[in-house]
Protein backbone atom coordinates (compact mmCIF):
# COMPACT_ATOMS: atom_id res chain seq x y z
CA UNK A 1 0.00 0.00 0.00
CA UNK A 2 1.04 3.46 -0.66
CA UNK A 3 1.34 4.51 2.83
CA UNK A 4 2.49 8.14 2.03
CA UNK A 5 -0.94 8.35 0.05
CA UNK A 6 -3.40 6.84 1.78
CA UNK A 7 -1.70 7.22 5.71
CA UNK A 8 -4.90 6.97 7.62
CA UNK A 9 -5.38 3.45 5.31
CA UNK A 10 -2.09 2.60 6.15
CA UNK A 11 -2.35 3.11 10.08
CA UNK A 12 -5.70 1.39 10.26
CA UNK A 13 -4.40 -1.67 8.54
CA UNK A 14 -1.54 -1.86 10.58
CA UNK A 15 -3.36 -1.03 13.89
CA UNK A 16 -5.89 -3.84 12.83
CA UNK A 17 -3.24 -6.63 12.01
CA UNK A 18 -1.75 -6.21 14.97
CA UNK A 19 -4.90 -6.35 16.97
CA UNK A 20 -6.56 -9.21 15.60
CA UNK A 21 -3.14 -11.34 15.61
CA UNK A 22 -3.20 -10.62 19.24
CA UNK A 23 -7.45 -11.63 19.48
CA UNK A 24 -5.72 -14.96 17.55
CA UNK A 25 -3.56 -15.42 20.27
CA UNK A 26 -6.21 -14.64 23.23
CA UNK A 27 -8.41 -17.43 21.18
CA UNK A 28 -5.07 -19.82 21.34
CA UNK A 29 -4.53 -19.47 24.75
CA UNK A 30 -8.28 -20.22 25.72
CA UNK A 31 -8.53 -23.24 23.37
CA UNK A 32 -5.50 -24.87 24.90
CA UNK A 33 -6.56 -24.14 28.63
CA UNK A 34 -10.20 -25.43 27.61
CA UNK A 35 -8.29 -28.48 26.17
CA UNK A 36 -6.43 -28.91 29.67
CA UNK A 37 -9.06 -29.14 31.41
CA UNK A 38 -10.92 -31.61 29.24
CA UNK A 39 -7.90 -33.17 29.14
CA UNK A 40 -7.56 -33.39 33.12
CA UNK A 41 -11.47 -34.80 33.47
CA UNK A 42 -10.98 -37.31 31.28
CA UNK A 43 -7.86 -38.69 32.89
CA UNK A 44 -8.40 -37.69 36.34
CA UNK A 45 -12.16 -37.58 36.54
CA UNK A 46 -13.40 -40.81 36.56
CA UNK A 47 -10.26 -41.68 38.92
CA UNK A 48 -11.78 -39.39 41.45
CA UNK A 49 -7.91 -37.87 41.95
CA UNK A 50 -8.77 -34.57 39.86
CA UNK A 51 -6.42 -32.13 40.18
CA UNK A 52 -8.52 -29.34 41.23
CA UNK A 53 -5.86 -26.60 41.68
CA UNK A 54 -4.42 -27.18 38.13
CA UNK A 55 -8.47 -27.14 36.69
CA UNK A 56 -9.04 -23.86 38.41
CA UNK A 57 -5.63 -22.15 37.36
CA UNK A 58 -6.60 -23.12 33.74
CA UNK A 59 -10.09 -21.89 34.36
CA UNK A 60 -8.43 -18.11 36.12
CA UNK A 61 -6.50 -18.08 32.54
CA UNK A 62 -9.25 -18.40 30.30
CA UNK A 63 -11.33 -15.84 32.33
CA UNK A 64 -8.22 -13.64 32.15
CA UNK A 65 -7.82 -13.74 28.48
CA UNK A 66 -11.83 -13.44 27.68
CA UNK A 67 -11.23 -10.04 29.75
CA UNK A 68 -7.75 -9.55 27.50
CA UNK A 69 -9.55 -10.10 24.28
CA UNK A 70 -12.65 -7.74 25.58
CA UNK A 71 -10.21 -5.03 26.26
CA UNK A 72 -8.75 -5.47 22.72
CA UNK A 73 -11.93 -5.60 20.32
CA UNK A 74 -13.40 -2.58 22.66
CA UNK A 75 -10.48 -0.44 21.89
CA UNK A 76 -10.26 -1.35 18.35
CA UNK A 77 -13.78 -0.74 17.82
CA UNK A 78 -13.13 3.10 19.49
CA UNK A 79 -10.37 3.14 17.53
CA UNK A 80 -12.72 2.42 14.27
CA UNK A 81 -15.44 4.98 15.37
CA UNK A 82 -12.99 8.13 15.46
CA UNK A 83 -14.18 8.35 11.40
CA UNK A 84 -17.62 8.80 12.64
CA UNK A 85 -17.22 12.68 13.41
CA UNK A 86 -14.01 15.16 11.86
CA UNK A 87 -13.77 16.80 15.52
CA UNK A 88 -14.77 15.24 18.75
CA UNK A 89 -14.03 15.80 22.26
CA UNK A 90 -11.78 13.44 23.90
CA UNK A 91 -9.93 13.18 27.06
CA UNK A 92 -5.75 12.61 26.36
CA UNK A 93 -5.22 10.36 29.38
CA UNK A 94 -8.24 7.64 27.91
CA UNK A 95 -6.63 7.93 24.48
CA UNK A 96 -3.03 7.53 25.41
CA UNK A 97 -4.72 4.08 27.31
CA UNK A 98 -5.99 3.17 24.13
CA UNK A 99 -3.03 3.53 22.08
CA UNK A 100 -1.08 1.71 24.90
CA UNK A 101 -3.16 -1.34 24.87
CA UNK A 102 -3.01 -1.54 21.11
CA UNK A 103 0.70 -0.88 20.80
CA UNK A 104 1.60 -3.45 23.26
CA UNK A 105 2.45 -6.06 20.32
CA UNK A 106 4.73 -3.53 18.21
CA UNK A 107 6.77 -3.26 21.15
CA UNK A 108 6.30 -6.96 22.13
CA UNK A 109 8.05 -7.55 18.31
CA UNK A 110 11.22 -5.17 19.56
CA UNK A 111 11.54 -6.83 22.76
CA UNK A 112 10.52 -3.34 24.29
CA UNK A 113 7.92 -2.56 26.59
CA UNK A 114 5.51 0.33 26.89
CA UNK A 115 3.19 1.15 29.69
CA UNK A 116 0.54 4.35 30.34
CA UNK A 117 1.40 6.48 33.71
CA UNK A 118 -2.11 6.79 34.13
CA UNK A 119 -2.51 10.47 35.09
CA UNK A 120 -5.57 11.43 37.32
CA UNK A 121 -6.25 15.01 35.85
CA UNK A 122 -8.29 15.28 32.97
CA UNK A 123 -7.11 16.92 30.15
CA UNK A 124 -9.74 17.38 27.17
CA UNK A 125 -9.20 18.33 23.64
CA UNK A 126 -11.35 19.46 20.32
CA UNK A 127 -9.87 17.03 17.48
CA UNK A 128 -10.03 14.42 14.71
CA UNK A 129 -10.17 11.58 16.94
CA UNK A 130 -7.99 9.13 14.46
CA UNK A 131 -5.32 11.73 13.38
CA UNK A 132 -4.61 12.00 17.17
CA UNK A 133 -3.82 8.31 17.23
CA UNK A 134 -1.69 8.09 14.12
CA UNK A 135 0.18 11.18 16.38
CA UNK A 136 0.47 9.16 19.41
CA UNK A 137 1.22 5.97 17.72
CA UNK A 138 3.96 7.98 15.60
CA UNK A 139 5.81 9.40 18.24
CA UNK A 140 5.88 5.81 20.17
CA UNK A 141 7.26 3.91 16.81
CA UNK A 142 9.59 6.63 16.88
CA UNK A 143 10.73 5.72 20.30
CA UNK A 144 10.68 1.99 19.94
CA UNK A 145 12.41 2.15 16.50
CA UNK A 146 15.69 4.12 17.90
CA UNK A 147 15.76 2.65 21.73
CA UNK A 148 17.60 -0.46 22.74
CA UNK A 149 15.92 -3.34 23.05
CA UNK A 150 14.84 -3.86 26.23
CA UNK A 151 13.77 -0.24 27.02
CA UNK A 152 10.27 0.57 28.53
CA UNK A 153 8.57 3.73 27.15
CA UNK A 154 6.59 5.53 29.62
CA UNK A 155 3.34 7.75 28.01
CA UNK A 156 2.49 10.36 30.30
CA UNK A 157 0.37 13.37 30.22
CA UNK A 158 0.17 16.41 31.95
CA UNK A 159 -0.33 20.43 31.55
CA UNK A 160 1.59 22.50 30.72
CA UNK A 161 1.41 26.68 29.83
CA UNK A 162 -2.10 25.83 28.43
CA UNK A 163 -1.04 23.12 26.18
CA UNK A 164 -1.59 19.33 27.32
CA UNK A 165 1.25 17.45 26.81
CA UNK A 166 1.61 13.61 25.73
CA UNK A 167 5.16 12.81 26.75
CA UNK A 168 7.53 9.45 25.57
CA UNK A 169 10.36 8.86 27.70
CA UNK A 170 12.70 6.02 28.25
CA UNK A 171 13.83 5.00 31.38
CA UNK A 172 16.39 6.92 32.89
CA UNK A 173 19.74 5.66 31.58
CA UNK A 174 18.58 4.47 28.42
CA UNK A 175 19.42 6.55 25.24
CA UNK A 176 19.24 6.85 21.96
CA UNK A 177 20.26 9.83 19.17
CA UNK A 178 17.14 12.01 19.49
CA UNK A 179 14.38 11.95 16.60
CA UNK A 180 15.35 13.90 13.64
CA UNK A 181 14.05 17.75 13.94
CA UNK A 182 13.34 20.80 11.46
CA UNK A 183 15.19 23.90 11.43
CA UNK A 184 12.57 25.46 14.45
CA UNK A 185 14.33 22.47 16.66
CA UNK A 186 10.14 20.62 16.32
CA UNK A 187 10.68 16.80 15.63
CA UNK A 188 9.49 15.74 12.24
CA UNK A 189 7.28 12.90 13.40
CA UNK A 190 4.95 10.46 10.98
CA UNK A 191 1.80 11.77 10.67
CA UNK A 192 2.51 15.17 12.66
CA UNK A 193 3.10 16.95 9.87
CA UNK A 194 1.05 19.48 7.20
CA UNK A 195 -2.14 19.79 8.52
CA UNK A 196 -1.71 18.86 12.19
CA UNK A 197 -1.85 21.78 14.21
CA UNK A 198 -0.02 19.98 17.52
CA UNK A 199 3.99 20.53 17.71
CA UNK A 200 6.55 17.63 18.92
CA UNK A 201 9.52 18.25 20.43
CA UNK A 202 12.91 16.35 22.37
CA UNK A 203 12.53 16.19 26.22
CA UNK A 204 15.45 18.51 28.27
CA UNK A 205 17.34 15.47 29.02
CA UNK A 206 17.16 11.63 27.99
CA UNK A 207 15.57 10.02 25.23
CA UNK A 208 11.95 11.26 24.64
CA UNK A 209 9.33 13.38 22.71
CA UNK A 210 6.46 15.62 23.58
CA UNK A 211 3.57 16.20 21.70
CA UNK A 212 1.97 19.07 22.56
CA UNK A 213 -1.81 20.18 22.18
CA UNK A 214 -3.63 23.30 22.44
CA UNK A 215 -5.62 22.13 25.67
CA UNK A 216 -9.03 24.66 25.23
CA UNK A 217 -11.96 22.23 24.18
CA UNK A 218 -12.80 25.62 22.52
CA UNK A 219 -10.18 25.56 20.52
CA UNK A 220 -11.96 23.39 17.15
CA UNK A 221 -9.26 22.35 14.27
CA UNK A 222 -6.23 22.62 16.68
CA UNK A 223 -5.68 19.09 15.31
CA UNK A 224 -6.39 17.69 11.74
CA UNK A 225 -8.19 20.99 11.42
CA UNK A 226 -6.60 23.14 8.02
CA UNK A 227 -3.39 24.59 8.13
CA UNK A 228 0.24 24.64 8.05
CA UNK A 229 2.05 23.16 11.43
CA UNK A 230 1.37 25.59 14.58
CA UNK A 231 4.23 27.58 15.83
CA UNK A 232 4.76 28.64 19.31
CA UNK B 1 11.79 -47.07 26.07
CA UNK B 2 12.57 -43.08 26.51
CA UNK B 3 10.03 -40.37 26.09
CA UNK B 4 10.16 -38.02 23.09
CA UNK B 5 11.53 -34.93 23.78
CA UNK B 6 9.58 -32.17 22.28
CA UNK B 7 10.71 -28.04 22.49
CA UNK B 8 7.99 -25.70 22.21
CA UNK B 9 8.95 -22.11 20.81
CA UNK B 10 6.33 -19.27 21.15
CA UNK B 11 6.25 -16.47 22.59
CA UNK B 12 3.12 -16.37 24.30
CA UNK B 13 3.61 -17.40 27.06
CA UNK B 14 0.27 -18.82 29.19
CA UNK B 15 0.03 -20.57 25.64
CA UNK B 16 3.10 -22.36 25.17
CA UNK B 17 2.92 -23.23 28.90
CA UNK B 18 -0.26 -24.92 29.10
CA UNK B 19 0.82 -26.79 25.86
CA UNK B 20 3.98 -28.25 27.20
CA UNK B 21 1.30 -29.50 30.56
CA UNK B 22 -1.22 -31.20 27.95
CA UNK B 23 2.19 -32.68 26.04
CA UNK B 24 3.21 -33.81 29.73
CA UNK B 25 -0.09 -35.65 29.92
CA UNK B 26 0.27 -37.42 27.12
CA UNK B 27 3.69 -39.34 28.23
CA UNK B 28 6.38 -37.03 25.93
CA UNK B 29 8.53 -34.72 27.80
CA UNK B 30 8.21 -31.15 26.99
CA UNK B 31 10.14 -28.10 27.05
CA UNK B 32 9.84 -24.53 26.52
CA UNK B 33 11.14 -21.50 24.66
CA UNK B 34 9.86 -18.25 24.63
CA UNK B 35 12.15 -16.80 21.68
CA UNK B 36 13.75 -18.34 18.76
CA UNK B 37 17.10 -17.43 20.30
CA UNK B 38 16.38 -19.51 23.47
CA UNK B 39 15.53 -22.30 21.58
CA UNK B 40 18.75 -22.43 19.77
CA UNK B 41 20.41 -22.14 22.43
CA UNK B 42 18.83 -25.09 23.75
CA UNK B 43 19.87 -26.97 20.97
CA UNK B 44 23.32 -27.45 22.29
CA UNK B 45 22.81 -28.36 25.58
CA UNK B 46 19.00 -30.51 25.46
CA UNK B 47 18.31 -31.10 21.88
CA UNK B 48 14.64 -32.36 21.69
CA UNK B 49 13.95 -34.89 19.06
CA UNK B 50 10.85 -32.54 18.20
CA UNK B 51 10.44 -28.80 17.94
CA UNK B 52 6.92 -27.27 17.44
CA UNK B 53 7.52 -23.93 16.40
CA UNK B 54 5.62 -20.39 16.03
CA UNK B 55 6.18 -18.30 13.03
CA UNK B 56 6.15 -15.09 14.34
CA UNK B 57 7.94 -13.71 16.85
CA UNK B 58 9.75 -11.05 18.66
CA UNK B 59 13.62 -10.86 17.48
CA UNK B 60 14.00 -13.69 15.63
CA UNK B 61 10.94 -15.25 13.35
CA UNK B 62 10.35 -18.70 13.06
CA UNK B 63 11.69 -19.13 9.13
CA UNK B 64 14.95 -18.17 10.49
CA UNK B 65 15.29 -20.66 13.39
CA UNK B 66 13.43 -23.48 10.95
CA UNK B 67 16.47 -22.65 9.18
CA UNK B 68 19.18 -23.06 11.32
CA UNK B 69 18.10 -26.22 13.26
CA UNK B 70 17.93 -27.96 9.90
CA UNK B 71 21.01 -26.49 8.97
CA UNK B 72 23.09 -27.73 11.99
CA UNK B 73 20.60 -30.55 13.51
CA UNK B 74 18.69 -32.10 10.63
CA UNK B 75 17.77 -35.11 12.51
CA UNK B 76 15.39 -33.20 14.40
CA UNK B 77 12.13 -32.63 13.20
CA UNK B 78 10.23 -29.33 13.51
CA UNK B 79 6.54 -29.09 13.09
CA UNK B 80 5.59 -25.31 12.47
CA UNK B 81 2.40 -24.36 14.57
CA UNK B 82 1.19 -20.74 13.61
CA UNK B 83 -2.42 -19.03 13.21
CA UNK B 84 -1.07 -16.10 11.25
CA UNK B 85 1.19 -17.91 7.82
CA UNK B 86 -0.43 -18.66 5.07
CA UNK B 87 0.05 -20.80 1.63
CA UNK B 88 3.48 -18.73 1.05
CA UNK B 89 4.58 -19.36 4.35
CA UNK B 90 3.48 -23.12 4.21
CA UNK B 91 5.51 -23.71 0.97
CA UNK B 92 8.77 -21.81 2.12
CA UNK B 93 8.17 -24.30 5.70
CA UNK B 94 8.08 -27.03 3.27
CA UNK B 95 10.82 -26.02 1.48
CA UNK B 96 13.18 -25.40 4.54
CA UNK B 97 12.38 -28.60 5.53
CA UNK B 98 9.34 -28.39 8.52
CA UNK B 99 8.12 -31.80 9.10
CA UNK B 100 4.45 -30.65 9.17
CA UNK B 101 2.80 -27.10 8.59
CA UNK B 102 -0.38 -26.61 10.92
CA UNK B 103 -2.55 -23.83 11.52
CA UNK B 104 -3.18 -22.82 14.89
CA UNK B 105 -7.09 -23.88 14.27
CA UNK B 106 -6.08 -27.21 14.49
CA UNK B 107 -4.55 -29.72 16.53
CA UNK B 108 -1.34 -30.86 17.13
CA UNK B 109 -2.24 -33.25 19.54
CA UNK B 110 -3.43 -35.86 16.86
CA UNK B 111 -0.74 -38.98 17.21
CA UNK B 112 0.13 -37.82 20.88
CA UNK B 113 -2.27 -40.12 22.53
Amino acid sequence: MNTERYPEAAFLSAMTASTTHEARNVLSIIKESAGLVEDLVQVYGARGNLDLEKVTRALERIDLQVKRGADLLTTLNRLAHTLDQDLSRVELNQEVEQLVRLSQRFARQKDQQVAAEGGTEEHHLVVNGLRLHMTLHGALMCCLEELPKGSRVTVGVHEENGFAVAEFRSAEGETAPGPPVDGSGWITLEYLSGALGARAERTATGYGIRILFPRDPGARGSLGGPGGRATT
Amino acid sequence: MSKIRVLLVDDEEDYVRTMAERMVMRDLQSTVALSGEEALDLLDTDPPDVIVLDLRMPGMQGMEVLERVKRDHPHIQVIILTGHGGEKEETEARRLGAFEYVQGGQGVYQGTG
